[in-house]
């Protein structure tokens, strides 16, 4: 027989009734290369050995040959659907070991962007998991709304997808003229628009048959292995950074954290639909509240003003964008290490920064929620029929370069 | 061995804080518990206490950790240095766990007694820096191909890998 | 003689110009544009590209949209020769049309697909915007239309991947004796029952070795 046994496959099952299946690297799903070797009895699934590493890029070592600014570019493309929790992460983690202080302006254009980041990962989500199951016409609704929220990206920053928006200190440059108003249209228009899909996928007998009681995750299973973010809340355990470790300016905002209590498919796809209206609240509130108002009103006031008082609401340290002009070429934070913990669209984000006081990180480390959503996908289709397979690892929202990176 | 470590106290210093009092009232022993940049607790162990301090960390009343974030490693040159996150779902705090390791042969025991999330970090640890594992299930590379030569993360790695020639210009 | 060949071939390319079907090969960010391409705001469907194909069978296009890392590219050039002539590959993004952000020094990237198979199209951008997509795929079809039927075999040859990768890796799908599944292209030399061992023999001695 062949030698298997650095592959992982059993030889001992192939001579058996069990048929060994393999989900190559290249299929239909939207998730990414995820290879499953899989064991099936007739139509149920006996084992599964998930293989990964078909997209390791090698991004950890990658940051010791660039200085830090460098190398925030390719941090966007860590997970590429929401890059800005990934800047948002590395940016925190540097900004702790040269003890930088952001300006409450550039922490509210922050907090924005991160939310409709947020929106508009979850309408990713939406999309492929509902072509997983079969449906097809969800892709177009949820890719209406992508587009405006890309659009409105756009006009921020310049590019569509990776946007490389944060500086340390703070953000690169201010909002555009106009975009406040638009930001408001859209988040009064979206409710009613999430509104029409929930029409046709909430009660839908088709979708509650394929994923109610199917993947029951337990919060002590969850907690074992590391899962965090939607997926543990579908199973009851109230676990949301953003009220418990209070970072950045959330402690100012008035939201809910959503749970649920079965911990099956149909619970994680309520938890994720329910968190982007929550976010809607917090992007309304965080307008409303921006210290300094619209960049128009900021113009004019700074002009009539003009007092260079510290407290002042308009001149005063807190409505700048940057904390202290960095020099980008010669930023050498001094010796130190840092962790920043970030609840991102998946999970938590943990940034882990060492450095040893040159212009080059010493060692980066990148903790994602994915990684634990692949580990735990054997457990959770063990001894059910084949077609739940897409059902369950559908909502678990993985996105794959995240797991190899 | 003992060399190291005078180096390493010397350079951090004695200043035990909330866990790392908790654990000497408690006899265990500690070398030295500091604070990093973002002000989180670092308690500095050997490996060979490893397996009593996660105990004790997850099971008492007064710090109950219950995830495991990571676990990973850094190639300082002397030595190793493998990193533990903890967090508790239960109280909200957290912590980090380092031990410090031999150049020559780098090997630690496994926490997959303790948290089945340790089972994927230290196939990953392994794969990129090199450092076994003791009563890990099931220890092959993850995220490289299965016959990869040299452990990349290490700072004196040589990429002389077979399929390479792909990338000649 | 000429003039009917002329004839057939604006009817024969105009035909397969306008209905290519592309393989869903998305490994990467650009993955997400090749999506937000066949989206309703820009439609990939008007210039009859509607049908993403996951099978690589039915396909005639394959637009590798992201980075080809090198536990990958087997894969990759095991869907290339299982793409049926004629066939078109499109590289799409920086990472593969030269290795990208990673061309520097990362140790598991291949710098470029065209390492591995023969690209007609070459698209950079990271990643591109969906309308520079689309203008990939007419110049595809312009090029598609200047092609001819009395030439089909300089087309054939030009179509062979570029390496033939050994078979001892893990990452290929273990074939199994008694059903007799074999790998295309390469033949059985024998079976031995009472072993189970299978021999084989590759095709051509055109393999590039990777001995030391």
């Amino acid at each position: 027989m062949k030698d298997l046994s650095g592959t992982g496959v059993r030889g001992d099952l192939m001579l058996t009734e069990e048929m060994i299946i393999n989900i190559g690297p290249q299929h239909p799903s939207t998730h990414g290369v995820l290879r499953l070797i899989i064991n099936l009895n007739g139509e149920i699934i006996k084992s599964t050995k998930p293989v990964i590493g078909y997209l390791h890029r090698g991004m950890e070592k990658l940051a010791e040959s660039r200085s830090y600014y460098q190398y925030l570019p390719m941090v966007d493309r860590i997970d590429y659907l929401s890059s800005f929790f990934n800047l948002a992460s590395f940016c925190y983690a540097v900004e702790s070991i040269a003890e930088l202080k952001i300006p409450r302006r550039a922490e509210y254009i922050r907090v924005i962007t991160m939310e409709f980041n947020r929106i508009s990962s979850h309408l990713m989500w939406l999309a492929s998991f509902l072509l997983d199951l079969g449906a097809t016409s969800p892709l177009f609704y949820a890719f209406r709304e992508r587009e405006e929220i890309i659009k409105l990206f756009e006009n921020l920053t310049g590019a569509r997808m990776m946007y490389n928006y944060y500086c340390f200190g703070g953000v690169k440059r201010d909002l555009p003229e106009g975009w406040i108003k638009q930001a408001q249209d859209l988040c009064k228009k979206m409710p009613k628009l999430f509104d029409e899909y929930e029409a046709i996928i909430t009660n839908n007998p088709i979708f509650l048959e394929r994923t109610k009681n199917i993947g029951i995750l337990t919060p002590e299973k969850g907690i074992e292995y590391g899962i965090t973010g939607p997926n543990l809340r579908a199973s009851g355990v109230d676990m949301d950074l953003r009220k418990t470790n209070n970072y950045s300016v959330y402690n100012e905002f008035d939201f809910n954290s959503c749970l649920a209590y079965n911990g099956d498919s149909y619970d994680r796809y309520a938890v994720r639909i329910a968190e982007m209206r929550e976010s809607i609240k917090i992007i309304e509130q965080a307008i409303e509240k921006l210290p300094g108002g619209s960049p128009e009103k900021l113009k004019i006031k700074r002009a009539n003003c003009g007092c260079k008082n510290e407290n002042c609401e308009y001149c005063g340290y807190d409505s700048q964008l940057v904390a202290k002009r960095v020099n980008l070429v010669a930023f050498k934070p001094p010796k130190g290490e840092a962790t920043s913990y970030v609840e991102s669209s998946r999970g938590i984000t943990l940034c882990y920064v060492q450095s040893d006081g040159t212009q080059k990180p010493y060692r980066v480390k990148w903790r994602t929620p994915s990684f634990s959503a692949v580990q735990i996908l054997p457990e959770l289709i063990n001894n059910r029929p084949y077609s739940d397979l897409m059902a369950i690892f559908g909502s678990l929202d993985v996105v794959l370069p995240e797991v190899d990176r | 061995m003992s060399n190291l470590e005078d180096k390493i106290v010397q350079n951090m210093g004695e200043n035990p804080a909330i866990f790392g009092k908790l654990l000497l009232n408690n006899s265990i022993e500690i070398q030295s518990s500091v604070f990093s940049s973002d002000k989180t607790e670092i308690i500095c162990i050997s490996h060979e206490n490893l397996l009593k301090t996660v105990d004790f960390l997850k099971h008492h009343i007064e710090t109950r950790f219950d995830i495991l974030f990571s676990v990973t490693a850094s190639d300082k040159f002397e030595f190793f240095e493998v990193i533990y996150h903890l967090y508790s779902s239960i109280l909200k705090h957290k912590v980090i766990v380092k031990t410090i390791l031999d150049k020559i042969n780098p090997e630690i025991h496994s926490l997959t007694g303790f948290y089945q999330a340790a089972d994927w970090h230290e196939r990953e640890t392994y794969d990129l820096l090199g450092i076994k594992f003791l009563n890990h299930p099931d220890l092959r590379r993850i995220l490289l191909p299965d016959d990869w030569k040299g452990y990349p993360l290490r700072k004196n790695y040589i990429m002389n890998d077979e399929r390479l020639i792909w990338n000649r210009r | 003689m000429k003039i009917i060949f002329t004839a057939i071939d604006f009817v024969y390319n105009w035909a397969r110009s306008n209905s290519i079907w592309p393989l869903t090969f998305a490994t990467s960010c650009c993955g997400i544009e090749m999506i937000s391409t066949s989206a309703a705001s820009f439609d990939i469907a008007r210039f009859g590209a509607e049908v993403f194909r996951a099978t690589p069978r039915q396909a005639d296009l394959m637009i590798t949209a992201g980075t080809v890392t090198h536990r990958m590219a087997p894969a990759l050039v095991r869907l290339y020769e299982q793409m049926p002539e004629p066939k078109y590959v499109l590289a799409m993004g920086a990472c593969a049309v030269t290795g990208g952000m990673f061309e520097n020094d990362s140790y598991n990237v291949v710098r470029g697909v065209d390492r591995l198979i023969p690209v007609d199209v070459y698209l950079p951008g990271c990643p591109p915007r969906p309308e520079a997509l689309l203008d990939a795929l007419i110049q595809l079809q312009k090029k598609i239309k200047t092609e001819t039927l009395m030439e089909r075999k300089k087309y054939l040859e030009q179509h062979k991947p570029k390496l033939k990768l050994p078979d001892q890796n893990s990452e290929i799908m273990l074939p199994m004796n008694e059903m007799g599944i074999f790998t295309w292209g390469i033949q059985p030399d024998s079976y031995d029952l009472n072993n189970l061992e299978l021999t084989r023999k590759t095709v051509g001695d055109k393999c590039v070795k990777f001995g030391r």
